[in-house]
């Protein structure tokens, strides 16, 4: 068996420049299989991860997905405020364990600016969901003080004690700036993966400092805030406060549950992803169809090993091993070069991907979705292989011991 | 030609090759390639099967070789009914008992030589038994074969398969065959790729190397310059007319 091996590997070897090129086609095919397969499952992950420990997302009447995109991952905004007395009121409760305030709409250089209290810190702590972990310092105490995250303050090369001026807008070369209210680094987070990197969180005084000055206070005045962030205990009374929000019309309140919108958002977008996985199947298939007219063509060339063997009492089922041994050498190299292209690869783009998207991949390692991909690539393999391996085990019985004739 | 009156009197059963009304018709073809053909072949004898090329001599080799099945007759190799044979149990006999030397090309160039050598030994298990009975290394027996024809392995090195001449390979593909201890050698045209120097040559080593063994070596050859390395020589058309 392991003899057999060897020697349809060294015949592969053999024809190296052919086998050389079929592997080059099928590694790219199955790295392009793997790539959208990870991607796929990476951004899931990351996107729940970035969800966190909030439980529910409350902000002025809107579509749910709208108050989840622009609060946790700052996509669109909200253009309706909050009025600061349903924190207050629904930090009293009894459901819930946290309620922090958030105020959206600020960028510094393009990264977004979020408002906010202390507690932020003790109770957003992604995926563990305990306090919040820092590199560096803690979190701010007064209006003059800030917080970056950890792409943030890469990005904007500060550290612990620079300065920073607020500019208001989401722009990233916002007209707006003023020097009036700079704020100090008091703290830096560890990375967590998430849009949260990319944040710089102030508290709500700097923010309405900053905007009095500017004389942009207006209706995010100190009185109102964008969203809020709940935490509940039990958890499971999210579906009711969800619905008793959602009725509430003094003021007129949207209560989204961020998994579950999420789910949604994400089963939307599964749709196009399934386009995506179809077509680089579909790659992997016309890869394998190559190697199989690769096969077909060397078989012609062959039939005097082919001869060899049969002479030596190689019989039928031997010559069909050592062929379709042969396509699965090919596939299985194929399949660990693909694997290990797209894992070498994403490490390489991991920082570009998170800096564009804030969305960090995690697991590098092969996961089980893969292993299905990879096991699915070889049986179809297999089913290619048969083909010249039947006939060129055919062949063989019908040349006899000379097959020149 | 009065080839066949050296038949042994021996009875069949002791014949390393016995075959009697052999026939053989290609699927679909209109005439059959061979018609009752009688052979009998003992171990340690060594027949040249004379003929131009195109009569079927090749065919009977892979009968005999148990390639090809026989359309009727009788074929006994090595004690194995062919006919009754399926074709994965002709394999394996084929593998544990029969040599076979081609014209050429008997080499895969992907293998050392030593890794040719040793190919038989792979595929089939009662060669490795035979080996391990005489209490040999797989690559001292090949050694010691390959330098029974006349060369030596060491010299040859890491040379490649395609770095030998012709006559070379011949010999190695010789000592393959030999190799395991196979009762029987068939050779098909194994010296027309050869000069007559180096046919005498390889014909003496591979003649030596088969009588030391006690096998029973049929060679097919259009050359009738061969004929003095037999004992005796058969034509496809003596062999339809003998009884065995």
């Amino acid at each position: 068996m392991s003899a057999l091996l060897r020697l349809a590997g060294a015949s592969l070897l053999a024809r190296r420049r052919t086998t050389g090129l079929m592997l080059l086609a099928l590694t790219l095919s199955c790295a392009l299989l793997f790539g959208v397969e990870k991607l796929r499952s990476e951004l899931r992950t990351s996107a729940y991860a970035a969800v966190g420990a909030v439980d529910l997302i409350v902000g002025a009447r809107t579509a749910p997905e709208q108050l989840l995109l622009a609060t946790v991952f700052h996509y669109g905004a909200l253009s309706t405020p909050v009025p600061r007395a349903v924190e207050t009121e629904l930090a009293a409760h009894p459901a819930v364990r946290f309620a922090i305030p958030l105020s959206l709409g600020d960028s510094v250089a393009g990264l977004p600016v979020v408002g906010t209290i202390p507690a932020y810190f003790a109770h957003l702590g992604t995926p563990s969901k305990g306090p919040l972990a820092f590199q560096a310092g803690g979190p701010f105490a007064s209006e003059e003080e800030a917080v970056l995250g950890a792409e943030a303050a890469r990005r904007l090369g500060k550290g612990l004690g620079d300065a920073l001026t607020l500019s208001h807008g989401l722009g990233a070369q916002s007209f707006l700036e003023h020097g009036d209210h700079p704020l100090r680094v008091v703290g830096i987070l560890a990375p967590t993966g998430t849009p949260l990197d990319q944040r710089i969180l102030v508290s709500l005084e700097a923010l309405h400092a900053a905007h009095e000055g500017l004389g942009v206070g207006g209706e995010e005045g100190e009185d109102n805030i964008s969203a809020l962030l709940l935490g509940l205990s039990p958890r499971a009374a999210a579906l009711g406060l969800a619905a008793q929000l959602n009725r509430s019309q003094d003021p007129p309140l949207t209560a989204a549950l961020p998994a579950l919108t999420l789910a949604g958002l994400l089963r939307w977008l599964g749709a196009g992803e399934a386009v995506l996985q179809v077509l680089s199947a579909f790659v992997v298939a016309v890869a394998l169809a190559g190697m199989l007219a690769m096969m077909l063509a060397s078989l012609e060339q062959r039939r005097r090993e082919m001869a060899v063997l049969r002479a030596l009492g190689a019989g039928f089922p031997t010559l069909l091993f050592l062929l379709l041994a042969e396509a699965l050498i090919l596939t299985g190299a194929a399949l660990a070069l693909g694997l290990g292209l797209v894992h070498g690869g994403l490490a390489l783009a991991a920082p570009a991907l998170q800096s564009a998207t804030g969305l960090t991949l995690q697991g590098l390692g092969p996961t089980a979705g893969e292993g299905l991909l990879a096991l699915g690539a070889l049986a179809l393999a297999a089913l290619a292989g048969l083909l010249p391996a039947w006939l060129a085990a055919r062949r063989a019985l019908m040349d006899g011991l000379s097959p020149q004739s | 030609m009065a080839a066949g009156a050296q038949a042994s009197s021996e009875g069949p059963t002791r014949a390393l090759v016995h075959c009697e009304g052999l026939s053989f018709r290609w699927p679909g073809a209109e005439a059959p390639t061979l018609q009752h053909l009688n052979l009998t072949l003992h171990a340690g004898e060594a027949v040249l099967l004379r003929g131009e090329s195109g009569q079927g001599k090749s065919t009977f080799l892979s009968l005999l070789a148990g390639i090809l099945a026989p359309s009727s007759g009788s074929l006994t190799v090595a004690g194995h009914d062919f006919h009754a044979l399926g074709q994965r149990q002709r394999d394996r006999v084929r593998g544990a008992d029969i040599g076979v030397i081609f014209q050429q090309f008997n080499l895969l160039p992907f293998l050392s030589i030593l890794d040719n050598l040793l190919l038989p030994i792979r595929f089939s298990t009662e060669r490795q038994a035979r080996l391990h009975a005489l209490g040999a290394s797989p690559e001292k027996a090949a050694e010691a074969l390959l330098s029974a024809l006349g060369l030596s392995l060491r010299a040859l090195g890491n040379r490649s398969v395609g770095a030998l001449s012709v006559g070379q390979q011949q010999r190695v593909a010789a000592a393959r065959a030999l190799l395991g201890g196979p009762r029987l050698i068939l050779a098909d045209e194994p010296t027309s790729a050869l000069d007559p120097k180096n046919r005498d040559a390889f014909l003496r080593a591979l003649k030596d190397a088969q009588t030391a063994r006690g096998a029973a070596l049929l060679c097919v050859s259009h050359d009738p310059a061969l004929e003095p390395f037999f004992d005796r020589t058969v034509t496809l058309a003596a062999l339809q007319g003998d009884t065995p």
